[in-house]
């Protein structure tokens, strides 16, 4: 136990940063603990969790994805004029939305990878590109609503669970054990952590780098399915939350934004984080603008008591604990 | 004072339909631009649908060369495009803007060149161009006086306050707030952020739910099924909402068990009635002298109450293939088509 804690530390301690701030917001939002809200709050956490899946793998790879806001809407609008509020055509629809996104995601991890285009530019790029291609495919006609499958799976549930939580839950795992069991995560943080000696010791790493785009552009298309059956219909815009969101999930599970370390389960503690925080600040009385304000503070606040600057202080205020928590995982 | 406008409005309207009915003699028809700076959403959409359909039927046809001009995005765009159009000297210039007042300078040249300039929708403050558009102050008033005499003027009510810092959103706000002031045994307890977009109206109705055991009404800003979904998800009883003009929002309160809705509008067709408005200008050469043209607001409710600070409003009820479209799309703006040519909801919805 005090080995993983200390392996871990910066996801022990998102999850705690999560405890606090559900205690805080269950005082000012007394409703927030029932049994009706905290799935709601689920549901609302799973589409960033399931945004910052992607997010995660890229952002330990050492890249950043800054295309998924209109991989998310782009998937969500196409398939809500597909099925055209049909349920029969998701079948074919559904996973094709999937394969565009992956698709998007190729693209970047090639640009990035192959071709040594900063991260930022390529899908900051491929963001643009999505956004107009959008416009004029739609041309002007307003999508129709979302089909009731695709509703089903994201406002619908079995017995007292949410279904997209259960599908959340599942890709969780499925990350984690890409993550910690197979040889794709091993090369994954080594090409984090330096790109350059992971080339030399044999690791594949452009075609480690390209995976994680595939992956992101593929977490970020389910994401924008699932976000329409929410809404019940797609719009334009609807993916732009999801940006900054998706990242600062990720940050706030104790990832390096500069790569090489990191894991799902600590994002999955950032995604609860966003939405509990979400949920505490119309409870606070606030006037909008100093909404946002806290927002941003308490994501820097949450951000900062992780890093590595954090840790350094407290070895100097707590000598006598220090090599217990500033112990890392190499 | 406001009802003064809005009878000035109504006056304007009846000279402007007292002209109309003239016989027309023109020979070769007027060139008429619009200049719009926003594509992205499903009203700008259909605002264009609705001047080019309104144009080529009824009274306007053949009357009008119609020519569209986008500029994307920015300010600066649309100054570059209102430069090129105020070269070509058309007849009017009719104008849904980017900016409130950067486009002014630019505009001003337009009317010293004679040219008659139209803004609406997202109007200007140049005072040489007409400003068209619904009663923004009004709207939310009739809104708010309904969802206050449909809970028996006692109960606890939350608020969306719209887009952060957005002007309208929050004149729409105090207004809101002044007229549920006048119940002294309502309480606001509390707001949140719709973003004019379901998935925020939801999450943030959802929040402030869970920290208020008794919601008895939820005014929006934008789409209300956000609010509905959010009521339902929070296995909460519906109460009485407020929303826009939106036809899913429409077909939501219909279908929704238990729900009582009240919908203010934003026609799209505004474009139109700045064509016919144009027409009329030029064919009597009469300027109406109130740069501030009304169009009369239209509301929607599952169970109308007549209005009493307003009794002039007509509130429309809700009936399925009238005034609302389960088979269109969501994302269509009620109603569809102004009363003096028509636009069938297909046409609207760009499916005809």
């Amino acid at each position: 136990m005090n080995a993983f804690v200390a392996r871990h530390r910066l996801i022990v301690l998102a999850y705690l940063g999560m405890l606090v701030l559900l205690l805080v917001t269950s005082y000012f939002s007394p409703g927030f603990l029932s049994e009706a809200n905290l799935r709601s709050s689920v549901v609302l956490a799973a589409f960033v969790g399931i945004v910052a899946l992607g997010q995660t793998f890229v952002i330990i790879g050492g890249g950043i994805d800054l295309s998924v806001p209109w991989v998310l809407n782009c998937a969500a609008i196409l398939m809500a004029i597909l099925c055209g509020g049909q349920d029969l055509p998701l079948l074919w629809v559904g996973p094709l939305v999937l394969a565009a996104g992956a698709l998007v995601g190729l693209i970047n991890g090639i640009g990035v990878a192959i071709f040594g285009v900063p991260a930022i530019i390529m899908t900051l790029a491929a963001n643009v590109i999505l956004q107009g291609l959008i416009v004029i495919y739609t041309g002007g006609l307003p999508t129709p609503r979302a089909p009731e499958m695709i509703r089903f799976l994201s406002v619908g549930r079995l017995g007292p669970i949410p279904v997209i939580g259960i599908l959340w839950f599942v890709l969780a795992i499925a990350a984690s054990f890409l993550l910690s069991k197979t040889a794709f995560g091993r090369y994954l943080y080594a090409v984090g952590s330096s790109a350059t000696v992971a080339e030399f010791s044999g690791v594949p790493t452009a075609r480690t780098t390209i995976l994680t785009y595939v992956l992101s552009g593929f977490t970020a298309a389910l994401a924008g399915m699932l976000l329409t059956g929410y809404s019940g219909q797609a719009y334009l815009g609807m993916g732009d939350p999801y940006l900054f969101t998706s990242v600062a999930a990720v940050a706030i599970g104790g990832a390096s934004i500069l790569g090489g370390s990191g894991h799902y389960v600590g994002t999955i503690a950032g995604a609860l984080v966003l939405t509990i925080l979400a949920g505490l600040l119309p409870a606070l009385g606030l006037s909008t603008g100093a909404l946002m304000v806290v927002y941003g503070v308490v994501i820097l606040v949450t951000v900062a008591i992780g890093s590595e600057a954090f840790a350094s202080l407290l070895r100097l205020v707590l000598p006598m604990r220090a090599g217990r928590i500033g112990s890392r995982q190499p | 004072m406001r009802m003064r406008t809005m009878l000035l409005g109504g006056a304007v309207a009846a000279a402007t339909m007292g002209a109309f009915q003239a016989p027309a003699v023109a020979a070769d028809p007027y060139v008429i631009y619009l200049s719009n700076n926003f594509m992205g959403n499903d009203w700008r959409q259909q605002m264009i649908r609705s001047a080019e359909i309104a144009v080529k039927k009824g009274p306007l046809a053949g009357r009008v060369d119609l020519r569209i001009e986008q500029a994307e995005g920015t300010v600066q765009a649309q100054i570059n495009s209102l430069n090129n159009i105020i070269r070509e000297k058309p007849d009017a210039i009719l104008i849904d803007a980017a900016s409130q007042t950067a486009l002014n300078p630019t505009v001003k040249r337009a009317c010293d060149e004679g040219i008659l300039v139209i803004s609406f929708d997202q109007t200007l403050t140049e005072p040489c161009a007409y400003a068209l558009s619904v009663d923004w102050d009004y709207t939310p008033r009739v809104l708010a006086e309904w969802v206050a005499e449909k809970i028996g003027g006692k109960g606890n009510v939350i608020i969306d306050r719209g887009l952060a810092g957005y002007e309208a959103s929050i004149a729409t706000t105090k207004a809101t707030e002044e007229v549920l002031a006048k119940y002294p045994d309502i309480k606001i307890v509390g707001y949140f952020n719709g973003d004019f977009a379901p998935g925020p109206e939801q999450s943030g109705a959802a929040a402030v739910l869970a920290a208020n055991p008794q919601v008895d009404a939820i005014v929006n800003m934008a789409y209300g099924t956000g609010a509905m979904q959010a009521l339902k998800d929070a296995g909460r009883p519906m109460v009485p909402v407020t929303a826009f003009s939106f036809n899913g929002s429409a077909v939501a309160c219909m279908e929704t068990e238990g729900a009582s809705c009240i919908l203010g509008s934003n026609p799209p067709y505004l474009s139109a009635e700045a064509i016919k408005m144009a027409v009329e200008v030029l064919d009597t050469g009469k300027r109406p002298e109130n740069r501030a043209i009304l169009v009369p607001n239209s509301f929607f409710s599952t169970d109308p109450l007549p209005s009493k600070l307003f009794p002039e409003t007509v509130i429309q009820k809700l009936e399925a293939g009238k005034n609302a479209f389960p088979d269109l799309s969501p994302g269509l703006f009620l109603p569809v088509s102004p009363d003096w040519v028509e636009i069938t909801p297909q046409e609207a919805a760009g499916q005809s």
